[in-house]
Formats: C-alpha cells, sequence, structure tokens
C-alpha cells in the first residue's frame, strides 16, 4: 500500500455550550443540534471516502455537559464505519478522567483511545502504520510531553495529540510542543487539535503539523470556513487537504452609522453583507461612529427586521455632542460644568470599565439635561 | 398668582362659606379653634389634595380625616385665582373615592383639566406644579409660611440648589437640573433594582438567581451521573459475574435435573414396560380367570390321604405276603427241628439212658457182688465201672440238655409261627380297613373333581396352578402399576417421555441442554454420582443458585433504580447548556444594567455637583436677596450673611462680630432670618410668577419693634404680591393701620 486515507478531525466540542460565546440559549441549542449533524457529515464523509484512519485530535465532546446518551450516539456513528480505525486523543475539554466516559462506557471495538498522557503507540499491521498519541487525563498539562518523543523509522508514522504548538520554550498550560519537536518528531503526519482556527504550521518552509480546527464554528472568533483534513498519508508523500464541512460561517463586520440616525441606510449595508455571506450564517454588527443629538438607534429594529440565522447587533456609536463648546460654557451653565467634570475625571482614569462607565454617564446626563428620555443601551 | 375666591363646600368646619381675598394683604383673624388652619389647610388641600407627597401611589395624608365632614355634604371646594390676568376657577371634591379636581376658565367656564398634566400613579391633575410651579414641598416652605422652623427642609434645599442651577444660566435658559435629575430617576426607575421586580433589573436579577439555582441543581446532576454512571459501572462487572456464576449453576443444576429424569424416566419406562409384559402374561392365563380352587386344598388332603391310603395297603400286603413267607419258612424250621433235632436227641438220650441204667445195674451189681464178695479184686473193677457210670451219667445228663434244648427251640418256633399268624392276621385286618378308607377317599376326590367340572386331579391341579399364577400376576400387575403411580407421582409419562426424548437428543446432537455447554468433567460428575450424592449436591448448588438469583434480582434493581435516577438526571443535564447560555445573557444584561445604573448614578452626582457648583457661583445671589430682605426686617442689624449649600444660614452676631449659625440668636431674630430666607426661596423658586404669600401666625415671637421693620417690608412686598396673613392677635392689624397700609381684614368666628 502506497500510503493510507485518513480524516482528520477534533475540536467538534459535542454537547458544548455557548454561554461563553454569547449566543442566546434558543440559538445554542440550535447549534448544539448541528454539532451533532457537523459530526455525522463527518462520519458519512470517512464512509463514502473509506478512510483507513479517523483521526480526532480531542475535545470531540465536552467532559461537563455530555451523557452517557450522547456517548452512546457517538459510538452508534462509529459502528456504521466498522472499516474504519477511530483514534482519540482526548482533549482539555473532553480530558480521559477517570470519570470520564472515556473511562465509563463502552466504546466500539473498532475505537482506539490515547487515555494516558504519555506518548503511546498503535500499530495496525494492515495498513503497516503506527499511529503515535496521547490524550489529556488531568486538567492542566503545562509540560512539553513530546520532549523525547521520536517515531521509530518504519512503517507509516502518524503523531496525535491535542496540543498547543508554541515556539521552544515558551510556557503554556495547554500540553505545549515546540516547532522543533514536531520537526524532529519523524512522524509522516502530526494531526493536531486544540486550535479552532485550524491550519497548518511550518518550520523553516516545511509543514510540520496540521490543526484541524473546529468542522462547526463555535463563537464570534471562529470566523472563516471550517471544516476537516481527509486525503492520503504516505512515507514519502503526503496529500491531506483541508475540506469544509461546517454548516454555518461567524461573521463579524463593521458598520458606520449614519449620524442621522436612519436606520434604513444602516439597513442596507447590513443586508449587502448577509447576501454576500448567506443567510446561513451568524452575523455580528458592530455599530459604530457618532449620531446626532437626539438621535437614538433602534437595533432591536434593527435585529427584528433583518433575516438571517443569527444577528446581534452591538450599538457601538455616541451621541456626538459638541463637547468642545459645552466645556466651553465651563461653570456657567450646568451642562457645561457637569461635562467638563466627567472629562476631566475620564482623563485621570486607566480603568477601562471605570472610563465606560464615565463615559456612558457624560450621554446620560447630556441626554438628561438636553431634556431628552435617558435611553438605555 | 392672586388668589380671588375660596368656597368651601365642606371642610372641616366650614360648609358652604366663601371668602373674598383682596389682591394685596388680607389679615384674616380668628381667635383659636375659630378655622384659621382650616383654612390655611384647605388652600392647601385644593392645591395638592390629600395624598401623601413622595410616595409613588395614591396614599391619604392623615389631614384626609381631619377636616372630614360629618354631615355627609360633599367634602372639598373650590379656588378662583388669577394669573397673569386671566382667571381659573379649580373645584376639588376630596371624598375618597369620589375624588376629582376639574379646571376651568374663571371667565368662560371652560374646563381645562384635560390640557394639565396627569401623575397616573397618585391620579393627581398636575395643575399646582404647572400654576404654582412649585412642589408641594416647596409649596409647603415658601409660598405657605406657619410656624418657622429654625431648619430648612431637606426637600426645599434640594429643590432650591438645583432650581439656583437653572437661574444662573444665560445660555440654556430652558435648561433645568430638576428636569434632568427627574429624567435620569426616571431612567434608573426604568432599570429598578434587585428587589423591584416589576422593572428589568429586578427581573434579570431574579431570572439570573434561579438560573444560577438551576445550574447549581444541575451541575449536582452532572456529579451525580458521572457518581452513578461509576457505581453502575462496577454493578454491570458484578452482575456479569453473578450472571457467569448461574448461568454456570443452573447448566449443572439442569445437567443433574436432566439426568435425574433420565434416571426417572428409565425407572418408569422399565416399569411402564413391566406392566405391560405383565399385562399380556396375564391375558395368556385369562382362561383361568373364573376358576374357582377353593376345594383345592380339600382335595389335596384327600389326594395325600388316598396315597397314604393306597401306600398303606401296599405296604401292608407286602407285609402279609412277607408274613405269609415267613410263616412258611418257620413251618420248614419247625418241620426241620422236629426231623432233625428232636428225634435223634431223643433217641440219643434214650440211648445214653439205657447204657447208664446198665451200667449202674453193673456197678450195683459188682458193688454188690463186691459188697457181697467182698473180693476187693472185684473193688478194682468197680472203679471203671463207676467211671464208666458217671461218664454214662454225664452224657444222660448232657443228652437230655441238648434235649431238652432242642425241645424249647421247637416250642419258640411253633410260638413264634403262632405269633406270625396272629400278626399276619392283624396285617390282614389292617389291610382291609384300609382299602376301605382308600375307597372312601376316593369317593371324595371323585365328587370334588366332578363339582369342579374336571377329570382328573392333574386337570384340577393344573387349573389351580393356572388360577394362581393368574392371580400372581394381577397383583404382581397391580403392584407394579401401584408403584408406577407412585413414581409418576401424577405426572404425564408422556410429557415425561417427551422431555426425556428432548435431552437424550439434545445431549446426541453435543448440544447445548446437558453435556454441550457444561464442562465435561462435570457432567459425569453430576450424572455418575449416585442419587444421594447427587440430591445432596443439588440441594447446595439451588441454595446458591437462589442466593444468587436473589443477589441479581437485588443487583438489578438496584441497576435500575440508579439508571432511572440517571435518565431523570442526564434531562437535568441536558439542561446544563442552555442554563448556562440564559445565565450567561442574563449576567451579561445585568452586568450593562449595572453599568448602567452606576452611569446613571455618576450622571446623577455629577450633575448635582455641578448644579453646587453653580450655586456656588450663584449663591451670592441669593445672599444678596436674603441680606436685603433681613436687613429690612432686622432694621440693619443683620447686613452680613451666608447661605450654606444646604440653606444654612451663618450670620455675623453684631454682638461680637463673629459668624454663627443662625440656630443660635434669639428665637426671633432666626425666625426673622430663616422668613427672609424663605421669602428669597420662594422668589428663586417660583421666578416671575409672584405667588401668594400665606403666613400663619409666624410672628408670635416678634416684639413690636421687629413686627413693625418686618410689617414695613411685607406692605411693601404686598403690592407685588398677594399675602394673606392669619392671626389670631390683633397686632399685625394694628401694626398695618400704625403703617399706614391698605389691607383686606377679614374676621372668623
Ligand atoms: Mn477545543
Amino acid at each position: 500500500m502506497d500510503g493510507i486515507k485518513v480524516l482528520h478531525t477534533g475540536d467538534l466540542h459535542l454537547g458544548m455550550s455557548f454561554a461563553g460565546s454569547k449566543l442566546p440559549a434558543e440559538v445554542g441549542r440550535v447549534r448544539r443540534q448541528e454539532l451533532w449533524e457537523t459530526f455525522d457529515r463527518i462520519i458519512d464523509t470517512a464512509k463514502a471516502e473509506k478512510v483507513n484512519l479517523l483521526l480526532i485530535a480531542g475535545d470531540l465532546f465536552e467532559y461537563k455537559y455530555c451523557t452517557v446518551s450522547d456517548i452512546k450516539r457517538i459510538n452508534d456513528r462509529f459502528a456504521r464505519i466498522p472499516e474504519t480505525k477511530v483514534c482519540i486523543a482526548p482533549g482539555n475539554h473532553d480530558p480521559a478522567l477517570s470519570d470520564s466516559l472515556y473511562n465509563t462506557c463502552r466504546w466500539e471495538q473498532n475505537v482506539h483511545i490515547f487515555r494516558k498522557s504519555r506518548v503511546s503507540a498503535l500499530r495496525i499491521e494492515e495498513y503497516n502504520t503506527t499511529v503515535w498519541g496521547l490524550g489529556w487525563d488531568k486538567d492542566c498539562i503545562a509540560d512539553p510531553l513530546l520532549e523525547s518523543f521520536r517515531a521509530k523509522d518504519d512503517g507509516i508514522n502518524i503523531l496525535m495529540a491535542h496540543c498547543d504548538v508554541v515556539p521552544g520554550g515558551s510556557v503554556s498550560n495547554y500540553l505545549p510542543v515546540y516547532h522543533e519537536q514536531l520537526a524532529g518528531s519523524g512522524v509522516h503526519y502530526a494531526a493536531l487539535g486544540h486550535i479552532h482556527k485550524g491550519g497548518e504550521i511550518k518550520q523553516g518552509g516545511k509543514k510540520v503539523g496540521v490543526y484541524c480546527g473546529s468542522p462547526e464554528p463555535l463563537d464570534f472568533g471562529e470566523v472563516g470556513t471550517h471544516g476537516v483534513y481527509i486525503g492520503t498519508v504516505g512515507r514519502n508523500n503526503c496529500g491531506v487537504n483541508f475540506l469544509p464541512v461546517a454548516k454555518r460561517e461567524f461573521v463579524t463586520e463593521r458598520i458606520t452609522a449614519d449620524p442621522t440616525g436612519d436606520t434604513a441606510t444602516i439597513l442596507k449595508s447590513m443586508e449587502e453583507r448577509i447576501k454576500k455571506y448567506g443567510q446561513a450564517n451568524l452575523f455580528r454588527f458592530s455599530l459604530e461612529g457618532g449620531t446626532d443629538p437626539g438621535v437614538e438607534l433602534d437595533t432591536a429594529y434593527l435585529e427584528r427586521t433583518i433575516e438571517a440565522f443569527h444577528i446581534e447587533i452591538k450599538n457601538n456609536t455616541f451621541t456626538g455632542y459638541d463637547l468642545d463648546a459645552i466645556i466651553e460654557e465651563g461653570q456657567r451653565s450646568i451642562m457645561g460644568a457637569f461635562a467638563a467634570r466627567l472629562l476631566e475625571q475620564l482623563d485621570g482614569e486607566s480603568d477601562p470599565e471605570r472610563r465606560a462607565v464615565l463615559e456612558r454617564a457624560l450621554y446620560i446626563g447630556l441626554d438628561a439635561l438636553n431634556g431628552r428620555k435617558v435611553m438605555g443601551r | 398668582m392672586i388668589i380671588k375666591e375660596l368656597y368651601i363646600k365642606s371642610f372641616g368646619r366650614f360648609a358652604d362659606r366663601s371668602f373674598k381675598l383682596g389682591d394685596n394683604l388680607n389679615i384674616i383673624y380668628g381667635l383659636n379653634e375659630t378655622g384659621k388652619s382650616t383654612l390655611h389647610q384647605f388652600l392647601e388641600a385644593i392645591f395638592y389634595g390629600f395624598v401623601k407627597p413622595g410616595v409613588k401611589r395614591r396614599v391619604m395624608t392623615d389631614q384626609y380625616d381631619k377636616y372630614r365632614p360629618w354631615t355627609g355634604n360633599l367634602y372639598g371646594g373650590s379656588l378662583v385665582y388669577q394669573i397673569d390676568g386671566r382667571l381659573y376657577k379649580v373645584e376639588r371634591n376630596l371624598e375618597k373615592g369620589r375624588e376629582s379636581v376639574r379646571v376651568f376658565d374663571g371667565v368662560s367656564g371652560e374646563e381645562l383639566t384635560g390640557s394639565l398634566g396627569y401623575d397616573r400613579l397618585r391620579r393627581e391633575v398636575l395643575f399646582a406644579r404647572e400654576h404654582l410651579g412649585l412642589g408641594q414641598a416647596a409649596y409647603k416652605n415658601t409660598v405657605s409660611i406657619s410656624q418657622l422652623g429654625s431648619k430648612s427642609d431637606a426637600d426645599l434645599v434640594r429643590e432650591i440648589q438645583t432650581r439656583l442651577g437653572s437661574l444662573g444660566s444665560t445660555r440654556d435658559a430652558s435648561l433645568s437640573v430638576g428636569r434632568a435629575e427627574r429624567l435620569i430617576c426616571e431612567f434608573l426607575d426604568g432599570i429598578g433594582t434587585e428587589r423591584a421586580q416589576t422593572k428589568e433589573y429586578g427581573r434579570l436579577y431574579r431570572k439570573a438567581a434561579e438560573l444560577e439555582e438551576d445550574l447549581e441543581e444541575a451541575a449536582t446532576a452532572v456529579e451525580s451521573v458521572r457518581v452513578s454512571g461509576r457505581q453502575l459501572r462496577e454493578m454491570e462487572t458484578e452482575a456479569a459475574k453473578l450472571k457467569a456464576e448461574r448461568e454456570r449453576l443452573e447448566r449443572k443444576v439442569r445437567a443433574c435435573e436432566d439426568s435425574t429424569l433420565l434416571d426417572r424416566w428409565k425407572g418408569i419406562k422399565r416399569l411402564m414396560e413391566e406392566c405391560e409384559s405383565l399385562s399380556a402374561r396375564l391375558e395368556e392365563c385369562s382362561e383361568y380367570r373364573g376358576f374357582d380352587p377353593a376345594e383345592s386344598g380339600e382335595l389335596s388332603t384327600l389326594g395325600q390321604l388316598a396315597d397314604q391310603d393306597r401306600r398303606e395297603t401296599q405296604r401292608l400286603r407286602s407285609k402279609v405276603e412277607e408274613t405269609s413267607r415267613d410263616i412258611e419258612e418257620a413251618e420248614a424250621r419247625i418241620a426241620k427241628a422236629k426231623d432233625e433235632g428232636l428225634v435223634p436227641a431223643r433217641s440219643r438220650f434214650k440211648a445214653a439212658l439205657g447204657l447208664c441204667t446198665v451200667s449202674a445195674v453193673a456197678v450195683l451189681g459188682t458193688s454188690l457182688m463186691a459188697a457181697s464178695s467182698g473180693n476187693p479184686s472185684l473193688n478194682i473193677l468197680l472203679v471203671p465201672l463207676i467211671a464208666l457210670f458217671f461218664y454214662l451219667m454225664v452224657r444222660v445228663v448232657r443228652q437230655r440238655k441238648l434235649l431238652r434244648e432242642r425241645e424249647g427251640a421247637l416250642r419258640d418256633l411253633v410260638t413264634e409261627r403262632q405269633y406270625m399268624e396272629r400278626y399276619r392276621k392283624d396285617l390282614l385286618y389292617s389291610l382291609s380297613e384300609k382299602e376301605r378308607d382308600l375307597a372312601d377317599r376316593q369317593k371324595g376326590i371323585s365328587e370334588i373333581l366332578k363339582g369342579a367340572g374336571v377329570g382328573s386331579m392333574e386337570e384340577f391341579r393344573d387349573k389351580t396352578a393356572g388360577f394362581e399364577r393368574y392371580t400372581r400376576l394381577k397383583k404382581c400387575l397391580e403392584q407394579t402399576e401401584k408403584m408406577l403411580e407412585i413414581r409418576l407421582d401424577g405426572e404425564n409419562p408422556a410429557v415425561l417421555k417427551e422431555s426425556a426424548k428432548a435431552i437424550v437428543e439434545a445431549a446426541a446432537a453435543g448440544g447445548t441442554v446437558t453435556s454441550g455447554a457444561i464442562g465435561a468433567t462435570e457432567i459425569p460428575a453430576a450424572i455418575t454420582a449416585s442419587a444421594q450424592d447427587r440430591r445432596e449436591r443439588l440441594a447446595g448448588w439451588k441454595k446458591r443458585l437462589q442466593q444468587i438469583r436473589e443477589e441479581e434480582v437485588r443487583l438489578l434493581g438496584s441497576m435500575e433504580k440508579i439508571r432511572g435516577g440517571m435518565e431523570t438526571l442526564e434531562k437535568a443535564t441536558s439542561d446544563l447548556p442552555d442554563l448556562e447560555e440564559d445565565l450567561s445573557r442574563a449576567r451579561d444584561r445585568l452586568r450593562q444594567l449595572k453599568l448602567e445604573r452606576e452611569a446613571a448614578g455618576v450622571a446623577l452626582e455629577t450633575l448635582r455637583e455641578a448644579s453646587d457648583g453653580v450655586h456656588r457661583e450663584f449663591a451670592p445671589a441669593l445672599n444678596r436677596k436674603v441680606t436685603g430682605i433681613t436687613s429690612r426686617i432686622t432694621g440693619g442689624r443683620y447686613t452680613d450673611l451666608r447661605i450654606t449649600t444646604d440653606l444654612k444660614i451663618l450670620a455675623t452676631a453684631p454682638e461680637t462680630g463673629r459668624r454663627v449659625e443662625a440656630q443660635v440668636l434669639s428665637g426671633g431674630t432666626v425666625d426673622q432670618l430663616y422668613f427672609a430666607l424663605r421669602i428669597a426661596a420662594s422668589e428663586f423658586l417660583s421666578g416671575d410668577r409672584k405667588l401668594p404669600l400665606i403666613l400663619d401666625d409666624c410672628f408670635v415671637q416678634y416684639d413690636w419693634h421687629r413686627l413693625e421693620n418686618t410689617f414695613a417690608y411685607i406692605l411693601e412686598e404686598a403690592r407685588e404680591r398677594q399675602i394673606i396673613l392669619f392671626t389670631c392677635h390683633d397686632r399685625e392689624r394694628k401694626v398695618a393701620e400704625a403703617l399706614g397700609g391698605v389691607y383686606n381684614y377679614l374676621i372668623l368666628e
């Protein structure tokens, strides 16, 4: 055999909570389901492509949220690809702790789990392949555990780990692995997990490892196309390529608000971008710029009106008061005295939280002094 | 504003009374309990009602009951006043449940109520705020001045402070710190606090708390699920172990039971076969079934006796023959004895005797010759003669004895023969007797045989034997059947046979029922063991099996319970992400609201500071005003006053030249100072509205001199604004007279 066919994924985070991603529960609920759909799609792909090895580089599921029935569901999928050897290297979100479902549940025959945080080998004679791997079995790994690892020089060698690839000597609590270690490991393919953005890791122009990335992006920090890596790993040539599988994308866009607060203009530019990416995606629009005094942007209206799977609008606009003119009034008017006091405080304030309060106080006060109803943000 | 007329429909002591007031100074005189305070209170009640100020709901003050008439008349009345030349009429019904305020144009009678502000919460038409420009608190402290307190009301302080700010501004004449404050407060109010559950903050706060609780519950559930999972895993192992042991035991028991069953079946089968063969044999001798062998004993006895008799006759006959032969022999012997014994003996005796007698005669003769001869030679001859004699004599004796013996023997022979003959005679008798007996018996036998319908003894015997065999077989069959029945113990042999067949077939098929699943060493041990041994082992196994089954049931029960619990708990687990998301959203929003609240607080605080700052800038104006008034009413005694931001008055005591707080000064002076402050403040607050000034017995503490000074100011002030002065003294009227003032005088009785 000239090589073996692998599908490299990980960071699925099945069952995860999107609380940290600031998604509302109703969207979170849908996304949780979609993670499962994507997992199914990956399995289908593995089946259709007759993949020899399904490499899951950690964070398959959430230790905290996953239930026994979820594991049954996962194994049911693995059972659909009996010809494929499934290798799992648990990550920091699904560490193989003693009470982990990795240890307390029954797993399919074709599944191999690297349960220990030291490199062990899975020899697959059939493919003349050795899969080296290690898995998280504690909550924090700060030691560069791959330091002395070196694959044996026979057959095809694959390495699996859920780790943080950092420059040599760097500190990380997420299993630091140095570029040089990867370069010198002697493996033909390093299937890594942890960095959700995904991508190839190069050392001196040479590819030394691949982060699969999250096949389904999980928050607004994970913009762009997401998927898995699939292809052939051989002793002499590796043809493993990115394959998009994500159902949706996260899109973040900045939009400069019309100073007159004309929502139609904003709506239009938002809709243009939604058209560009597609309605099925998740959008975060940041409204920026100053608006005329008295203008109150109706973001709720915008969120209601725009059609897309998920929209959030951050109103980062500010009322465009002529602060200089107001301050000039100084002590001669309440408004001047008020603005001057707050601006003075702002000048001496470095704590961003306090600054946010002071800035907001300035606009609340100015609105009120101008006899306008104070609108909440 | 000039109050033109009061009409009291019913209020306190008054009913259907009207009072007309002058545009300038009105002195309303009345002794105590004549209704001064009632009138005073009536004015306030018309303007503000009896709703408790500062409460966001409609709550009645204590005054409501105090002035409520018991006559049943309508509680309330009306007021006519003039603002900027326009007449207004306000009608108020104070009766709870029927409260109403209606404002009319005093001239056209057009109702204006609808165009005025309305406080929904307190259900108040806000005409007083519009027309007086003052809240109730400010009204009480400025328009209406009763017994002067020596301190300023906190509400007044605030109102003055904020008003001061707006007064000082040249640019933003419309700016109102008070309004800004109100807007911010409304905003804050809209957000709410932790406690206000109808507001967003409170709602979210409660929701977050609930979510946290749920989350904690869910987290506990997750932990429980984990623990349960571990437990379940251990239990599964245990259950598998138990199951394996149980199955092993079950196989052993089954093998044992199978072999027992096989044995039993074998036994039963044998019995059944025996029954069958017995039945067949019974059938064979069924012909003897009806035979009656009752006489067989008798017959047998008779037969035996006949045999005996027959034998006896036989014996007797031979005995008779023998005896006859003996007799013949005896005859022969007698003849022989006679012929060969007796006869020669007698001859020999007779010969001997003769010889002897001859000898004897010889002897005698010789002897006598000798004796007679006396010849001794003769004696010598005598001795041989005597010896011969004796010899002959002995011969005679011997011959005689022999004869005698022969005679005796013959006699014995004869006796014997006689005996024999007698004996034969006896025998013959016996024989004849026996022959008669035999004939009797044979007759009996014939009768019995005839009765039994058989021809011969042999036949009878055969039939008897047949019958006995039949009986025996039948008994045997019955016993065997009984045994079979006991063995079967109510079981259907066909079923048993099937079971046995199944076992055998399974065993033959190398199957699973017996030998297949069980170890090769176990099966023979189980099967080959003695029944007793097997029973004991089986009992042991069954006991253990029972224990295992109980253990399994218990274990499976616990597992089921844990699984059920897990299922429920897992539901809680599945809520966990949702809860976290909801909580995160709620917390974010709360954080935002907190920021808003904090910002609003900062805005409010800064606004007040700014306002204070402005106040500080414009305080001199107030100072000047108060000082001006004070200077006039004290006759120039106090000319250097300072009003603090909280409206305390600092005065320079003329005696010591030291600046002191007004309170330390004499009561009359304090009253004067605060009187001045309130008038100044009233002007500040009402702007150019020229509100009336209602003074209720505020000069009690004034000496004549102070009163004169004050009244000089009041009379002057009364040119510009209406002053309503309630008093129970005549001094005020006198002072006014003395100062040549114009006033409207009313007396209450
Ligand atoms: Mn991850």
